[in-house]
């Protein structure tokens, strides 16, 4: 490879490697001060984990409700809505 | 503080990753002096970039859902909301259901029947079944048109493949015999209803 585009490699890597320093500290001041606000003593990737099991219990849970619900509108002969109203639950969530 | 002490943790572990990485980067059986200090240096901050730029998607990853917390409570408080739900609904289940089994004479009677349909189905599917599907095959004109010979071996190929289906089907019916015998003196559960309604009974139950 020719000296010149090796030095370039370099430098470009170089440059690479400083912008994301500075940034990661950056965001890493930001991290600190949410997490600090929330009172949170996770790392980043805990926190991307929970927030997708979080999601995932949230649906398997809402489809599992829904379908017993469902079951018993069946057995009672009776629309979805009213079995949500006689449980005294909101058939909607609003997120 | 602890929630400082995690960041500070962060930027340690990502200091001390790029000394273990200068121990690391040298293959083994290479000598160390095949290697110039430029190649070495440059696979060390190509390493050092890639884990950096892991390090910056984890982070704007949870900035975004720090920053938006509020919706994060909002998913637990509705993960509680279906949970009630879910168990409000498999309690009225439970309710429901022992009601009819006991219009029928019992959980051991709905068990009974349950082998009993199984035990039908299964001789259904491996005693006439087969033996229709052999009949068939004596019938046709292909098994006349064989030597006695080979109509012989085949004979002796398909009783050999009744008699395994024998021994399945006997084995089957073993297992539901015993299935039966477990659940007599039982009552319905709620675990035993969510299998039978196939939802996830610890799910529900276990927060």
């Amino acid at each position: 490879m020719p000296p010149a585009t090796s030095k370039a490699r370099i430098d470009k890597q170089k440059s690479d490697l400083a912008l994301l320093q500075t940034q990661n500290t950056s965001l890493l001041n930001k991290y600190q001060t949410l997490t600090g606000l929330h009172k949170i003593d996770k790392s980043a990737e805990e926190i991307m984990k929970e927030h997708i099991a979080n999601l995932k219990k949230y649906n398997e849970l809402r489809d599992t409700g829904l379908g017993l619900a469902q079951m018993i509108a069946d057995e009672k002969s009776c629309k979805l809505s009213e079995v949500f109203e006689e449980m005294g639950y909101e058939m909607q969530d609003r997120l | 503080m602890a929630v400082t002490s995690t960041a500070t943790e962060q930027i340690k572990s990502c200091r001390s990753s790029v000394i273990s990485l200068k121990k690391s980067i040298i293959p083994h059986g290479v000598a160390k002096r095949e290697m110039s200090k430029e190649v070495i240096e440059e696979r060390l901050r190509v390493e050092q970039i890639r884990k950096l730029r892991k390090q910056h998607s984890a982070l704007e990853s949870a900035l975004k859902i720090l920053g938006k917390f509020e919706k994060e409570r909002e998913v637990l408080r509705l993960i509680e909301k279906w949970r009630s739900i879910c168990q409000a609904g498999m309690s009225y289940l439970l309710n429901s259901t022992l009601l009819k089994i006991s219009k029928m004479g019992g959980y051991e009677e709905l068990v009974r029947k349950e082998a009993e349909a199984e035990k039908r189905k299964l001789e259904y599917h491996f005693s006439d079944q087969i033996q229709n599907q052999i009949d068939d095959i004596m019938d046709s004109d292909e098994f006349k048109l064989m030597t006695e010979y080979d109509q012989e071996e085949l004979r002796q190929q398909m009783d050999q493949k009744r008699e395994e289906n024998d021994r399945f089907q006997r084995k089957e019916l073993e297992k539901l015999d015993a299935k039966l015998k477990e659940n007599s003196n039982s009552e319905l559960t709620m675990q035993g209803l969510a299998v039978r309604l196939k939802v996830n009974h610890d799910m529900i139950f276990d927060a």
